[in-house]
């Protein structure tokens, strides 16, 4: 049984399925300073398979636009070793749709994935659009810092 | 993946493999000018967005 991140209940084995954001994966990766970012990927390494990542194509791509060919490669063994990748075509088209009142399509499309694959969590340092409308989802929007208090508490 | 799946996994030797590809990437990125001191995190995730839109169209 999973963790309600959205009620604060948990049922003891406290796991947790997140999709963290490209931006999360950038600033861990040290391309502008951001400690919770950093902290935050080092904790799910750490704690690795307690919680489980999951990531999508697109932000993969995203990642990738920030990184050389060399740390391309590494970033691609470094998925590899505790997720997989999804596809973009694994979204259905109707349930991104109902984000495009109010998010751009790309943004609305990463809401859809993570309603998709039922995660509790959406970790971005996106403030600008995903934490504005924070309880139009059906899942949590921490950032880095948030949702490494949160994971420490159910730990 | 399945519970069977992660039960199997050798999780402390994907942990060390994980951890070695984040050194790498980080390093790399070092040697590359990381961190951006002309870039903020706003504009970062904006240049971002961008391409997320591109790749969404």
């Amino acid at each position: 049984m999973r963790t309600s991140a959205r009620s604060g209940k948990n049922s003891g084995s406290n796991p947790l399925l997140l999709v963290l954001d490209s931006n999360e994966y950038v600033f861990a990766f040290g391309f502008v300073k951001n400690t919770a970012s950093e902290e935050l990927l080092e904790f799910l390494i750490e704690n690795l398979p307690v919680h489980d990542i999951r990531i999508v194509r697109t932000i993969v791509e995203e990642v990738n636009s920030k990184l050389s060919p060399e740390q391309t490669k590494e970033f691609f063994a470094f998925i590899n070793a505790f997720t997989s990748v999804d596809e973009k075509w694994v979204v259905p088209f109707d349930l991104g749709e109902k984000y495009l009142a109010f998010l751009k399509k790309g943004d609305a499309a990463i809401a859809a994935y993570t309603e998709f694959v039922g995660a509790q969590a959406l970790v971005s340092e996106n403030r600008k659009h995903f934490h504005t409308h924070k309880g139009r989802f059906p899942f949590v929007v921490w950032d880095a810092a948030t949702c490494l208090k949160e994971l420490k508490k159910l730990s | 993946m399945s519970k069977v799946a992660v039960r199997d996994k050798n999780w402390t030797a994907i942990r060390q493999q994980a951890k070695k590809h984040l050194a790498r990437i980080r390093e790399l990125g070092r040697q590359r000018g990381w961190p951006k001191s002309d870039a903020t995190q706003a504009q970062v995730i904006e240049d971002i967005r961008k391409v997320r839109e591109k790749l969404w169209e």
